[in-house]
């Protein structure tokens, strides 16, 4: 125990959990941010503790030998009554399952879906550490639970009746949605708990996309306003919407998925997008919209002004694919795309314009406007004072012109004006600016990093993550972290990029680099003998050696890369990137 | 040839003065006075000077161009570049058939311009004039050609004997800008050089300037209002001036407000040019202002008879009478008669020399002298070329009236005009 770690805020956590990877992991990991854990492999054991002890956060495993973690909890308050409790985490598998019980959704604070997102644990016991001042301070109060389970709540007195109608048609099949607006304000939401939103009223649709994880979810529009905005007008539900909409949340959680935790746990809105970008089909594509200021909407809710901002930024950074949609004229002073376009006096700018034809007298070479000509019915030629009665043979009609009306100026040449119809400012029509809208697709750069996370785009500035390890290092890892947690044995880890890979598959292909890679790694762990376990990874490979500090493996890591250099045709631009057991929590 | 040149130096230093010209009686009368009376009135008379103005004049630009897209922005910029810039700029596009009222209103939008109008049919060069005048205001306008390109104190130049109210209209000088682009284009250099830079200048001088150059012509705007301004197509810009001398204005040219044109480069372009302007001439003196010879006609002037005898004698009868001079020659003289007409063409080059010389002279921006080599060609070339052209487009349009056929003006204008 490193009990001197443990700071004024730091939580007492119990867990309980009988995989011995996750106990090591968790501990090591809360541990490094100042948390005292204490590890149970068993329910009764677990429920001992709580009653003898005082915790801040439980996380309880649902499915313990012995008791499962909800006999736990029950036994708890069965023993407690409505004293001060710990916040309860489940840790199950089977999130659906769990929440199907009402009773179940009271009992825990969260739940927390398996395999583990050691992330996830970290956020919530400091979150749990953050409250738990309070909490100390003032009687705990009974707050509600922190996640909503698919518990079918009054439909709002704003929906209409038929709107209300489709929206209990859409929950009785069973899915678990996220109704929005969120009267009830979720604070802690984890988008594993939710197969949809359901949007009520289009109002506070950014607000939607704060929330982590929420913008992967399809958007299911009851209130019929959002258009080809939201994944499926539910607004007045055909035959089949059952069916429509099984299939949307399938293939919107299929893709969903496929990401990586990177961009999903990531705040920055162009990963969110990015992200948005892949369950929606792998596109944003703008369509015009007279309501926006922008005339722009594009094929989520997020504002329009945000995807176009985004959109521009990420394909700055070669994430997006763009493809020309449509050039607009914006207003210099609101940026507003909403004119009125008028042809304009280039005199006075007046709009009150009429047109008026030329007439050519041929027989004197007279030529100006009609009016000129004009004397009651008859035209008769202010030059000559010949009337003309005779079209095609006296006179005939060369062009239109333009006279305004306001101040006389004739032209043929009207000026083109844009008046912005939110605030009023008029531009020329050859000063006013344009904004080209794009439709973007993911780039092959974005897919990858979609699919690989931030390792995709180079490991070196962004820290490690358990997520990216193989599963043999992850046991060894483990096994490392026990022996620091318990004597303060240190150990050190390595992990490999190869700067030249791009370059080399694209000259000698990829399977030469994959075997110069696996060469290279054997020559590797010759030259470190055996003290060192090597893993391969996916993008980087790792070296891991118990027992030594960082800068202990540093010096023997150059020699080594030396000798296994040599044993390969390809320089493969190897680099080692050294963390030590505090990194690791960092 | 070098033998018949001498023989022929020779016979002419022969002869008396009575001999010569019994035999040379063709240039003695058809040549010589002309020449002399250009030479004399430009070298001895003073040059004119003008008034200041109380106030400047308000100068108003016109151009109608047909399809001139490609021109029309330098051409402005030429008249944004003088020293005398004019207070407005209106253009009409006359029925092009390129990107011209685009370019217009382009130019409109810079500021550059300041009234433009386009029409979609073609209306002809004097219904296109017409019309940009309408849209004027300026006190003075001027008319250009914006494939021409001007000097710098063109407009300051031009405008300048407008402080003499009397004054109704003033053409600019015209100079040729292609002059080596071919013989022909050079011949018409020397051309312009010596009918316009020096005969205009003599012209001016006894008050009988004939014709504003449609190329860069300025009027006074009341005269040029009420004489109607242009009247339907072909030879407008004679016209024009013959109708306002008719009214009672004094007509100026003004040598140093310099425009450079291109000129026809081939030979075919040159002569379907001059068949269609010598048509156009006799058709306006002879049809349109026949009463002009009439001293019975209430219109009739004495100081318009002076120049409608000049061109009557100098250039038709002149023109009429050279084949008749040749055949006699060679009727009396038989082969003799070569030797004659090449000593008569060694005085008259002599003659034409001193002219070119004189024109040169006093029209610096022409560079003159690199033309120089050319004058003795020119001479031939004006003596019996130019005259047979002038014959046959006479004869042309006294028998078939081709000048009412002419593709410069519009179709539908021909069928109807006077």
């Amino acid at each position: 125990m490193t009990e001197t770690q443990v700071s004024a805020s730091g939580c007492h956590v119990l867990l309980a959990e009988d995989s011995s990877v996750t106990q090591d992991l968790v501990k090591l990991i809360l541990t490094q941010n100042g948390h005292r854990v204490d590890i149970f492999d068993d329910g009764p054991s677990a429920l001992d503790a709580l009653l003898t002890d005082t915790y801040d956060v439980a996380l309880l495993d649902f499915h313990l030998p012995g008791m499962s973690g909800l006999d736990v909890v029950t036994s708890f308050l069965e023993e407690k009554g409505a004293g001060p409790r710990p916040k309860f985490v489940a840790i199950t598998g089977d999130v659906k399952g769990l929440l199907k019980d009402q009773a179940n959704c009271e009992l825990f604070d969260l739940v927390v879906p398996k395999p583990l997102d050691i992330d996830v644990i970290s956020e919530v016991v400091d979150t749990a550490a953050t409250t738990a001042a309070a909490t100390r301070v003032a009687p705990p109060t009974a707050s509600g639970p922190m996640i909503r389970g698919p518990t079918p709540a009054a439909a709002s007195p704003a929906l209409t009746a038929a709107s209300s109608a489709a929206s209990s048609a859409i929950v009785q099949l069973g899915f678990s949605l996220l109704r929005w607006p969120d009267r009830e304000r979720t604070k802690v939401f984890s988008v594993s708990d939710y197969d949809a939103v359901m949007v009520e009223s289009p109002d506070d649709l950014d607000g939607l996309w704060a929330l982590r994880g929420a913008h992967l979810l399809p958007v299911i529009d009851l209130s019929g306003k959002l258009g080809p905005s939201a994944d499926l007008d539910a607004s007045a539900l055909g035959i089949g919407y059952a069916a429509k909409i099984r299939d949307l949340i399938d293939r919107f959680g299929e893709r969903r998925a496929q990401l990586h935790p990177d961009p999903v746990r990531s705040d920055d809105m162009g990963d969110k997008l990015l992200g948005r970008m892949h369950v929606s089909g792998g596109a944003v594509i703008p369509r015009r919209d007279g309501r926006q200021r922008g005339l722009v909407a594009y094929n989520t809710v997020l504002s329009p002004d945000v995807v176009t901002r985004e959109v521009r930024k990420l394909a700055d950074g070669g994430f997006l694919d763009l493809s020309f949609f449509d050039r607009l004229h914006v207003c210099g002073r609101c940026a507003s795309a909403r004119h009125n376009v008028r042809e304009e006096c280039p005199g006075c700018g007046s709009a009150d314009l009429t047109e008026e034809s030329y007439l050519h007298h041929f027989r004197c070479a007279y030529q100006g406007p009609e009016s000129d000509f004009r004397k009651g019915d008859d035209l008769v030629c202010p030059k000559c004072r010949r009337a003309l009665t005779h079209f095609g043979r006296d006179y005939d009609r060369p062009g239109t012109m333009v006279r305004c009306r306001s101040c006389a100026t004739t032209t043929s040449e009207p000026k083109v004006a844009f008046v912005c119809a939110d605030c009023d400012t008029r531009a020329d029509g050859d000063t006013v600016p344009t904004h080209d809208i794009v439709e973007a697709r993911l780039s092959d750069q974005a897919k990858g990093y979609l699919k690989a996370g931030e390792s995709f785009l180079g490991l070196a500035q962004k820290t490690l993550r358990f997520a990216d390890l193989p599963l043999d290092l992850v046991i060894a890892l483990n096994r490392a972290a026990r022996g620091f947690n318990e004597d303060g044995t240190p150990f050190a880890l390595s992990y490999v990029s190869y700067g030249n890979e791009a370059e080399i598959q694209g000259q000698a292909g990829a399977r030469s680099f994959a075997e110069a890679r696996r060469i290279f790694l054997e020559s590797l762990q010759q030259a470190l003998h055996d003290e060192v376990q090597i893993a391969r990874g996916a993008i980087h490979d790792f070296v891991l050696m118990p027992g030594r500090t960082p800068q202990a493996l540093e010096a023997s890591l150059r020699t080594a890369r030396d000798v296994a250099n040599r044993a390969i045709r390809f320089d493969l631009g190897a680099e080692f990137h050294l963390v030590g057991p505090e990194d690791i929590a960092s | 040839m070098t033998e018949l040149v001498n023989e022929a130096l020779d016979y002419l230093l022969a002869q008396s003065f009575a001999s010569s010209l019994a035999l040379f009686w063709f240039v003695a009368i058809f040549e010589v006075p002309r020449y002399t009376l250009a030479f004399l009135v430009t070298a001895v008379m003073p040059k004119r000077r003008y008034p200041q103005f109380a106030t400047p004049p308000k100068v108003s630009v016109i151009i109608a161009g047909h399809s001139e897209a490609d021109t029309i922005e330098r051409c402005v910029l030429a008249m944004r570049e003088q020293s005398h810039p004019p207070d407005e700029i209106v253009v009409v596009s006359d029925g092009s058939t390129d990107r011209m009222p685009e370019v217009l209103g382009d130019l409109l939008r810079r500021g550059l311009i300041d009234k433009a109008h386009s029409t979609e049919l073609r209306a002809g060069k004097s219904a296109g004039t017409n019309m940009a005048a309408r849209w004027t205001t300026g006190d003075i306008l001027i008319n250009i050609d914006c494939d021409c390109s001007f000097d710098r104190h063109a407009i300051r130049n031009i405008i300048r004997p407008f402080a003499d109210p009397d004054i109704v209209a003033v053409s600019g000088n015209i100079l040729v800008r292609n002059t080596v682009a071919s013989l022909v284009a050079t011949f018409q250099a020397i051309e312009y050089l010596v009918t316009i830079s020096l005969g205009k200048r003599a012209a001016d001088q006894l008050g009988q300037v004939t014709c504003v150059s449609g190329a860069f012509g300025a009027f006074r705007r009341d005269a040029y209002e009420a004489a109607g301004g242009l009247d339907a197509g072909g030879g407008e810009d004679l016209d024009l001036t013959i109708r306002l001398r008719r009214a009672g204005g004094q007509i100026r040219f003004a040598e140093d407000a310099i425009c450079y044109t291109d000129t026809p480069a081939t030979l075919n372009a040159f002569i379907k040019q001059r068949f269609r302007w010598e048509r156009d001439a006799v058709r306006l003196r002879y049809r349109k202002h026949a009463d002009m010879m009439n001293p019975f006609s209430r219109r009739f002037r004495w100081t318009e008879l002076a120049h409608e005898i000049e061109f009557l004698f100098f250039n038709v009868i002149a023109a009429v009478m050279l084949p008749f001079y040749v055949l006699w020659l060679f009727a009396t003289y038989g082969g003799f008669a070569l030797t004659i007409l090449l000593s008569a063409q060694l005085g008259l080059a002599v003659l034409d020399l001193s002219v070119f010389l004189l024109a040169a002279h006093v029209t610096p921006g022409a560079a003159g002298f690199r033309l120089l080599p050319f004058v003795l060609g020119f001479s031939v070339f004006n003596g019996y070329f130019m005259r047979f052209i002038r014959v046959s487009a006479y004869l042309q349009e006294w028998i078939f009236r081709s000048s009412y056929a002419d593709s410069y003006v519009p179709d539908k204008v021909h069928s109807v005009r006077g």
